[in-house]
């Protein structure tokens, strides 16, 4: 210190003691005061910051640090003192004294606006009192803790109890996570099962968003229809679908879209990628969410391709077995074990006016009223087993004679049971069978002829000649005669008058005449074994008819028998009919014939509602020329028109007619000209006899 | 009757026809001569040596067609006409060489022999 002070000396001041004279009374005074002071003062900072140490709840423990810098400056000012009092440095003791001036000025600043809340701070007194009431309460708290306590020992029962049941629950939820990994493990294998299902199914299937694409397909679908997967993915069943069959399908789709339908199932066409056609059976059921909303389509598709050529085929054939039947000119009646129709052809549908749908599942008799007769012979054919016929059984249609065959076939196929009916109108084959019978007829008549001709003709020839003769050499006139009844001894006229008055000459004219009448019938029957004659020529037949009637106004015959001038002949000539190759001759005879036989039947009818008449029509038809000869005379019946064309067959008196005209006729037209002659009459209606010559 | 053949030859196995034919004819001025067979016709036919000879076609023996053939071979101006009972009959070649036709043959019976002396007549006037 010594030191220090001869240094401050040396700068001008004083030490402080100097003040105090150096007097060390004084100087120990004021250094041993201000030393304990200024230690004081550095002592009361640490126990300060213990104190906020310790207690941490203290309010403000920045304001207390303040107050330690503000008295460890105090101190220090007061250690300065002391320093000084030997020393000089009151420059450093002025900065400690400012450096104090401000802790302390800012102290005071800063507690100002402090004291409320210092005030707040409880007192001793106050805090003894709450001290007071915190004993009551920790009193109160102690018999809360005794409570407590015996609660707490409640609890810990509880509480094990508790950790049984966490621990059962433990034990439950370990099952049920062990129930959950086995369902986890069964939704897996459930859904590679339904996968393994979708994809290998033998039926094509696939899920279709709402535009018809392709969402998913398997293996099947795509082989179907011949494309890849990727490939079937970027298509809509729409693109696969036929052309055809697109309108259905959409229709079908767009119901399932409404609701109208659930799902649906149709036929129908896809096309396969290489371009053919392949028949698919579709089922599609749509998939909708829990709001009803449309979510995916799920379509079956089964290719039926083979069925359904099968199933052409098997419509093919059939159609073809019913076009067959269908083709029959026959009637062909179906019918079951009850007599119920179930095949009904277009033969049948044609006959009767009734389609098969109207004729099918009806009683044979009431759609087929011809058949009535029939219906036991149906059941026995049935039973049985045998085929039933009936052959040209009449019946009347619109009022004429109709001829039918009925074959009854029962169907012998297993399991089958029921019968065929053929009905044939056999109508026009018994008349061609009749002409034929007649023609045979004529035939023989014709080979007899041949034979007998010579053998007749000789005789006829000397009985002729005989006759001509004898009624000669009976001549009053000539001069044999004479000269020969003078030899005798009488004369001609006497013996002229002899025969005469016994008859003799009469009884000669009728040997002439009949003799002339059996030659004529020997000629006429030759005429059928005469083949037919080369001596055609190209004719008209209308100039033919009109010979015809000019030959009857002369015939001799007509003109004895029947006055052929008081007949009305009326001509229907078609002026166009073709030229035709025949006979002339024996076409004229023909209709000489018809014209004579007209004449002599209208003759003989007494009552007359109208002038005789007798039309004669041409006409073409079907590559024949027709003829017809047409009277108002009293017709014939049925009888006598059936058998008109045969041999020998006559109406007239007897020696009037030959029973030959008509059947030479009818051999004239069928066998010389390949033609037909037919007549239609009735009794009172008269008649019309037809001719169809061929035009070759 | 004028143009008659003067003698007339009447060939026919059947009496009553030749015989009504030789009255006919005889009366007509004729002579006639008539023989049953070829035969007995061909044996005197040079006696007869006739102008026209009536012939029947189906005869005993020797046939009506032989019997014309050999008389025309000794009497190549014989006129003739065919009176048959066949009316089959047709014309054979060889008359058809000797001049005959369709016109000269006549079918049994004519209902007036004056059809065959129509015939005759005409036959004799054409050479």
């Amino acid at each position: 210190m010594d030191h220090a002070g001869n240094e401050h000396a040396f700068m001008g001041f004083e030490p402080h003691g100097h003040c105090f004279l150096w007097q060390p009374d004084l100087i120990a005074l004021h250094a041993i005061s201000d030393l304990v002071t200024g230690l004081s003062y550095y002592f009361i900072p640490f126990l300060l910051m213990y104190f906020v140490r310790k207690r941490k709840d203290i309010p403000y423990p920045w304001m207390l640090t303040l107050f330690a810098l503000f008295i460890v400056a105090c101190g220090t000012t007061h250690l300065m003192s002391v320093y000084n009092i030997w020393n000089a440095e009151y420059w450093a003791e002025g900065y400690v004294k400012l450096v104090t001036a401000a802790a302390s000025l800012g102290t005071a600043v800063i507690l100002v606006p402090f004291m409320p809340k210092f005030l707040a701070i409880p007192s001793p007194a106050q805090l003894g009192e709450v001290i007071g009431k915190l004993e009551d309460e920790v009193a109160t708290r102690l018999s809360a803790e005794k409570s407590l306590e015996s609660y707490r020992d409640r609890l810990e029962i509880l509480v094990s109890e508790r950790t049984t049941q966490l621990q059962d629950s433990n034990a439950q939820l370990e099952t049920e996570i062990q129930e959950r990994k086995q369902i986890e493990k069964d939704l897996r294998e459930s859904e590679r099962r339904f996968r393994a299902t979708f994809e290998q199914a033998a039926v094509g299937l696939g899920h279709a968003d709402m535009n018809g694409r392709w969402l998913r397909v398997n293996e099947k679908l795509c082989g179907i229809v011949g494309y890849s997967r990727e490939e079937l993915l970027e298509r809509s069943f729409g693109d696969i679908t036929h052309p055809e069959d697109t309108r259905v399908s959409l229709e079908h789709f767009d119901r399932l879209l409404s609701g109208e339908e659930n799902q649906y199932a149709l036929e129908k066409r896809y096309i396969h990628k290489d371009g053919s056609v392949v028949w698919v059976f579709l089922t599609v059921a749509l998939v909708r969410d829990e709001n009803q909303e449309p979510l995916y389509c799920i379509a079956g598709v089964q290719d039926i391709t083979a069925r359904k050529n099968a199933e052409d085929r098997l419509a093919k054939a059939r159609k073809y077995i019913a076009n067959i039947l269908d083709s029959m000119p026959s009637v062909l009646v179906g019918v079951d074990s009850e007599g119920m129709v179930t095949h009904w052809n277009a033969e049948a549908a044609n006959r009767m006016g009734l389609t098969a749908e109207q004729a099918e599942g009806r009683r044979m008799e009431e759609v087929f009223p011809r058949l009535a007769p029939h219906v036991e012979d149906v059941r026995a054919a049935i039973s049985e087993r045998t085929p039933k016929n009936t052959e040209r059984e009449m019946f009347k249609e619109a009022d004429e004679l109709h001829y039918q065959d009925v074959m009854i076939y029962p169907l012998i196929s297993n399991g089958v049971e029921g019968a065929v009916i053929r009905v044939d109108d056999v109508t026009q084959r018994v008349h061609i069978e009749e002409m034929m019978i007649q023609s045979e007829k004529m035939l023989s008549v014709g080979g007899l002829a041949a034979g007998m001709a010579h053998e007749i003709n000789n005789p006829l020839s000397a009985i002729l000649q005989s006759a001509q003769i004898s009624l000669l050499h009976l001549s009053p006139d000539i001069e044999g005669n004479i000269k020969t009844a003078n030899e005798c001894g009488c004369s001609m006229e006497s013996i002229r008058n002899y025969v005469e008055k016994r008859k003799i000459i009469k009884f000669l004219d009728g040997i002439r005449d009949a003799g002339s009448r059996a030659a004529r019938i020997v000629s006429n029957m030759l005429d059928f074994s005469r083949k037919s004659e080369s001596k055609r020529s190209i004719v008209n037949i209308n100039e033919t008819i009109d010979k015809a009637v000019e030959l009857a106004l002369s015939d001799y015959d007509l003109k004895k028998k029947y006055d052929f001038k008081q007949v009305n002949i009326e001509r229907y000539y078609d002026s166009t009919i073709s030229e035709i190759s025949c006979t002339r001759t024996e076409i004229e005879q023909v209709i000489l014939n018809l014209l004579k036989n007209a004449a002599q039947a209208m003759a003989e009818q007494k009552e007359k509602a109208a002038p005789s008449t007798i039309k004669l029509c041409t006409s073409m038809e079907k590559g024949y020329v027709r003829i017809d000869v047409e009277d108002n005379g009293p017709g014939m019946s049925e009888n006598v028109r059936k058998r008109i064309f045969e041999p020998f067959y006559t109406t007239k008196g007897v020696g009037e007619g030959t029973g030959l005209g008509l059947s030479v006729s009818y051999f004239i037209i069928v066998t010389n000209h390949r033609g037909r002659i037919d007549v239609h009459s009735e009794p009172g209606k008269g008649a019309r006899f037809t001719i169809l010559l061929p035009l070759e | 009757m004028e143009g008659l053949p003067r003698t007339l030859l009447i060939v026919d196995d059947e009496e009553l026809v030749s015989d009504s034919l030789g009255s006919y004819f005889e009366a007509l001025g004729c002579i006639v001569h008539t023989a049953s067979s070829a035969e007995e016709a061909l044996k005197g036919l040079a006696e007869a040596n006739p102008d026209a000879a009536i012939v029947d076609m189906r005869l005993p023996g020797m046939s009506g067609q032989e019997f014309l053939l050999a008389a025309r071979a000794k009497l190549p101006a014989l006129k003739s006409l065919i009176y048959t009972g066949s009316l089959e009959y047709t014309l054979p070649q060889e008359f058809q060489a000797l001049g005959m036709a369709n016109e000269h043959v006549f079918v049994k019976p004519v209902e007036d022999m004056k059809i065959l002396a129509d015939a005759l007549v005409s036959l004799m006037t054409t050479k």
